[in-house]
């Protein structure tokens, strides 16, 4: 019987993949981009717990790392509103183990395309970003993803003249004083000049990272490093080694300069590591044997008793389309991927209409989105955490505490009880929930 | 002073506390609705505001900026169309986000600011679409371009 899966970010792409995977009768409905593709291209699966902020890149940094199994313990304990809740309820050591599990099948999923993640489970490495500050991320993108500052006291900055939006003295300048700030005294850094290739530099950074694709280009790049070489020292990069080919951009630009390279992190608008990892994760869909649909799910009805499911998709390019389904994986995100909007005046669930809640179990839509907001910049804001509350088999619950749809599993960040930019777990949500949804969705089927 | 429109003229205040741009504001103001109060007769307001205050530097918005406006004014500044466009090999000056931007500047800011960047960069499109398809809010940047080109 036909499953689909609604969404083509981290969630929905892994839920698809898991049911192709499995050889089931899987249908993508793929929209615009979304989160997924806006984020850093790290990956956290539990970094900062609510009440403790920055408390994982201190730890990272005080070299007493926490394991993921720890911080995870950590969360459940201190927010049961959280979707690992949900999943795992108190054990720490069954989340870890789903972690491993997850983060492994993705990896194994997205190697092919180049864009296999790196990192562990023992602590957290610590990133550089674009301004200056520093971040702890369990695992990265093969662009950052050798650049953790924990490993080593030598550190580089590229410079890049003429690239916009970009300066490696503001850079060094941030993360000298914030290494220093948390106690690494010890680590110096750097600005280091090379002579970049004709005719690469002097654009916006989109076009320098489709330039540095050639590998005529990524040849003489390498070339320049070589006069940067130190072994036992990380060279930070403005973020635009390649789109299509970067973790061979990166290997090479290792071996020339003889240690590691890796991208700063960056943000929209130019996060150039998340839009390559969520068009990784569409070749990855396109690859599997999945069917997909490019356009947006207008209407979803039925699914009563034993009845399918019709979804009414407006196809991209093509002409409408109806499509039956036993089961359905909704992945649909939050503000970004327009699963929950914040139109009209009103907080709502476009598809379904389903009730939102915020962490506080407070019931958030139909009222104007300035309700749920407070003031303060580092307030804790109800807004950032609404989404759908569900049962532990993740299907939608109705205001009261009934279900409010029997096959439909929701994945990602659809799902209230946490605030992804706070606790930093929203990576790891979209990958434990979308995995989860697609077994349910599989039996359910 | 003219040059700039009401805006213009009002940044120009803001910097050398012009007398003219104070008694601009106290004409279109609140001395207009006494005016408008005492005049009898029909005819467009919005003409015979126009017709007051057009030596005074101040104009209405071009016919179809508000519809093009409105599409654009949706735009996350998020980066991605840039990107979509860079990786399909779209034309060396191009950025699918000048158009968006400019375009969502057209009512707000009469001096149009990046209108020629924006213009030079909707010449350079092939219409291939993939930044609008990439879109998170699925602004169709090609339309945009196109209806942006047409305000020349």
């Amino acid at each position: 019987m036909t499953i689909a899966v609604i969404g083509a970010g981290l969630a929905g792409a892994a839920a698809t993949l898991a049911l192709a995977e499995a050889g089931a009768d899987v249908v993508q409905i793929a929209g615009p981009a979304g989160a997924t593709a806006l984020s850093a291209g790290a990956f956290d699966v539990a970094a900062v717990s609510p009440g403790v902020p920055w408390l994982a890149a201190r730890d990272a940094l005080r070299g007493g790392a926490l394991s993921v199994l720890d911080r995870l313990a950590l969360l459940l304990r201190e927010a049961p509103a959280h979707p690992y809740a949900r999943l795992f309820g108190n054990d720490a050591t069954a989340a870890a183990s789903a972690t491993r599990a997850g983060v492994e099948r993705l990896s194994r999923w997205l190697a092919p395309h180049g864009a296999a993640l790196s990192g562990g489970f023992a602590g957290s490495a610590l990133l550089a970003c674009t301004p200056g500050t520093l971040r702890a991320v369990d695992f990265a993108t093969p662009g950052p993803a050798g650049g953790d500052l924990a490993a080593c006291d030598e550190i580089g900055v590229l410079e890049a003249p003429g690239l916009a939006g970009y300066d490696a003295r503001f850079t060094a300048r941030g993360l000298t004083a914030e290494l220093a700030a948390l106690g690494f005294a010890a680590k110096r850094v750097r600005v280091v000049q090379i002579a970049w290739p004709e005719g690469v530099l002097h654009e916006q950074p989109a076009r320098v990272a489709a330039r540095l694709d050639a590998p005529r280009a990524g040849d003489a790049l390498a070339h320049a490093l070589r006069s940067a070489s130190g072994a036992g020292r990380v060279l930070l990069c403005p973020p635009v080694l390649g789109i299509a080919r970067t973790q061979a951009l990166v290997a090479q630009l290792c071996d020339a300069a003889g240690g590691a390279v890796a991208e700063l992190l960056s943000f929209p608008p130019h996060a150039l590591a998340g839009y390559r990892f969520e068009r990784a994760l569409r070749t990855a869909v396109a690859a599997s044997g999945a069917r997909v649909i490019a356009g947006r799910v207008r209407t979803l009805r039925g699914g009563r008793a034993g009845d399918a499911h019709t979804l009414e998709i407006e196809a991209l390019g093509g002409p409408a389309q109806t499509l039956g389904a036993r089961a359905v994986v909704l992945a649909t995100g939050r503000f970004t991927g327009g699963g929950v909007s914040a139109d009209a005046g009103a907080v709502r669930e476009p598809l379904l209409g389903l009730a939102l809640h915020d962490a506080d179990g407070r019931r958030i839509d139909g009222i104007p989105p300035h309700r749920s907001v407070r003031k303060g910049y580092a307030s804790w804001q109800p807004l950032y955490s609404a989404g759908v509350r569900v049962d532990s088999a993740l299907r939608p619950l109705a205001p009261g505490g009934e279900l409010a749809a029997e096959r439909v599993f929701c994945a990602g960040e659809l799902l209230g009880g946490f605030d992804p930019a706070r606790e930093r777990t929203g990576m790891g949500v979209a990958l434990l929930t979308g995995l989860a949804a697609a077994a349910r969705a599989a039996e359910a089927a | 002073m003219r040059r700039g429109g009401y805006r213009g003229f009002l940044r120009e205040f803001t910097r050398t506390g012009s007398w003219r741009a104070v008694s601009l504001q106290l004409r279109t103001g609140a001395l207009h609705i006494l005016r408008s109060l005492i005049a009898r007769g029909g005819g467009d307001p919005v003409a015979q505001f126009l017709a007051h205050y057009g030596a005074d530097g101040v104009r209405a918005p071009h016919v179809g900026a508000r519809a093009l406006a409105l599409d654009a004014s949706r735009c996350l500044a998020c980066g991605l169309c840039s990107l979509e466009c860079a990786r399909v090999g779209g034309a060396p000056p191009l950025d699918p986000r000048e158009a968006v931007i400019a375009a969502s500047r057209l009512e707000t800011d009469l001096l149009r600011e990046g209108l020629a960047d924006a213009l030079a960069s909707a010449e350079a499109c092939g219409g291939c679409d993939a930044c609008a398809r990439i879109c998170p809010e699925s602004i169709p940047i090609h339309r945009v371009q196109e209806r942006l080109a047409t305000l020349r």
